[in-house]
């Protein structure tokens, strides 16, 4: 993640990068092979485990959300000519004890595999909302696109859109005669349950390959204490997650019998 | 002392005592069945050796306070035994349990807050759990200091706690078990109450089949023990007399 990319997430809550056209191809080609199976894409074909650490998009993941990250969710959805969009909302809105505007709990990437034609199916945000409090009320309002500084998202296929958790969000009706395919990723916190479908055994064997599959398919032993809250990834440079935080330098003191530490 | 007076102390100190949770012929049934589970070396499964535990995950003494300070998709992270020796430097130093934890602003959260039920006495020399009031609200980062022993610790306060008493305590709080310097052992049950979108710390399926049963049959313990709801997600959980979770969603 480059400094530019962090100040940008940081200050509208999502940023947008690109896949390459292979990897495109093969998401497409896997996706519709699955096409009866989107709630159900890890159990179908090796590209999408593998795509829980895509090089252009899992080390922003990463940065954004720290060495505890663990995949929630991987699915895909068509949105046919006239499908229903989403209304405005947040998606952590319904996660009680923490104070969102200042955490950062989950994040969601949006794959497009199409392009988007001019009066079709994209994602709508408001920038900056993800620092809203959550006592701020939504406005009341009756068409996605009155939301007051809302700003329409780019979606070509190949675009990869990251969002915030608590980032007001909506998507637009589809309105054109086209079908638009999506890939929908989301991360979180390693100690947060995940939404992840039962794994057949060959995807759990293909995921026990890697260190770094393992905690971002919650294939691992969280029984032991030490390691509820951390989590521990190869390869990569150590993340604390955005926003930027300091943590004490002594974590245990005055025990007496042993130095601080 | 109601949940609300119980949740204001805590918001303002980072834990709160609740007096007599415990007391009577139940608290002597606790006493027994704890003294059984550490002579089957079993504090750690606490669930499967007397239905007692089952019931002091929802005890009426402290799960409406908990639940006031929690919010209601209150969860069970574990309950489990301690013991701690006499004449033993067991204390475990200070520190704050989530001191490290990613993700979350954590001076206004509350992610993680722990109970502990005390069994036998505990004198102010006798392993005693003890907080610095306030400091759930310290900014992440603020440094503890370099101390060399507990007594060291500015501004803390003891629990010194009869049998039946019990304590709530903030994750972010900072907290230190002293060294028990008494005769006697410390016992305590001590459990984690979290949220129901968060993971448990033990599996259901470990537990024996006569304990799932008396879980399954109630809402509220399908809840606070972890086990999905079929059509709800783990986001969505909340507990049965409370306003079901009704998601914000505004334009077409």
């Amino acid at each position: 993640m480059t400094d530019q990319q962090r100040i940008d997430f940081e200050a509208r809550g999502y940023l947008v990068i690109n896949i390459n056209n292979d990897a495109l191809a093969q998401l497409q080609t896997a996706f519709d092979q699955s096409r009866d199976h989107l709630d159900d894409l890890p159990n179908q074909d090796d590209a999408f485990i593998s795509l829980a650490e895509h090089p252009n998009i899992f080390p922003i993941a990463h940065t954004i959300i720290s060495d505890e990250i663990q995949l929630r969710s991987l699915t895909g959805f068509i949105r046919p000519p006239d499908s229903a969009g989403r209304g405005w909302h947040q998606e952590v809105a319904g996660l009680l004890g923490v104070h969102h505007a200042l955490s950062t709990l989950c994040i969601q990437v949006f794959i497009h595999l199409d392009d988007a034609p001019k009066n079709g199916a994209c994602l709508m945000a408001v920038p900056g909302s993800h620092r809203f409090k959550s006592y701020l009320p939504m406005p009341d309002i009756t068409h996605i696109q009155d939301m007051p500084h809302a700003v329409k998202l780019p979606a070509q296929a190949g675009t990869v859109t990251i969002l915030h958790g608590n980032l007001y969000q909506a998507h637009t009706r589809n309105q054109s005669n086209t079908s638009q395919r999506f890939l929908n990723l989301t991360y979180v916190q390693c100690w947060m349950r995940h939404a992840l479908p039962k794994l057949s055994p060959h995807t759990v064997e293909r995921i026990r390959e890697s260190v770094n599959l393992c905690q971002l398919f919650a294939v691992r032993d969280l029984s032991s204490a030490p390691g509820y809250w951390s989590g521990q990834l190869e390869n990569y440079p150590e993340a604390t997650g955005l926003p930027n935080r300091q943590f004490s330098p002594l974590k245990v003191v005055g025990k007496g019998t042993e130095p601080n530490r | 002392m109601t949940p609300q007076q119980a949740k204001n102390t805590y918001d303002t100190q980072g834990y709160v005592n609740i007096p007599n949770a415990l007391a009577g012929d139940e608290l002597q049934r606790v006493q027994s069945a704890f003294q059984k589970a550490q002579e089957s070396k079993n504090l750690r499964n606490l669930l499967n050796q007397d239905d007692c535990f089952i019931d002091l995950v929802d005890h009426p003494a402290y799960l409406p306070i908990v639940r006031a300070i929690v919010g209601d998709d209150i969860q069970l992270r574990y309950i489990n035994g301690g013991l701690v020796k006499p004449q033993s430097d067991s204390g475990s130093g200070w520190h704050c349990d989530l001191s490290q934890l990613k993700g979350v602003y954590l001076p206004e959260a509350i992610i993680m807050t722990k109970l502990f039920v005390y069994l036998e006495p505990v004198p102010e020399n006798g392993a005693c759990l003890a907080c610095v009031p306030g400091s759930h609200r310290y900014e992440m980062g603020h440094p503890l200091p370099d101390i060399n022993t507990h007594e060291d610790m500015p501004h803390h306060v003891k629990m010194i706690a009869q049998p039946g008493d019990a304590v709530l305590m903030n994750g972010y709080t900072w907290h230190a078990r002293f060294h028990n310097n008494s005769d006697t052992p410390r016992r305590v049950i001590e459990s984690s109450y979290i949220h129901a979108w968060m993971k448990t710390q033990f599996e259901f399926d470990d537990l024996s089949t006569r304990v799932q049963e008396q879980i399954l049959s109630s809402h509220n313990r399908r809840q606070l023990f972890g086990v999905p709801e079929p059509g709800q997600t783990d986001w969505q959980r909340r507990l049965e007399d409370s306003p079901p979770y009704q998601p914000v969603e505004v334009g077409i």
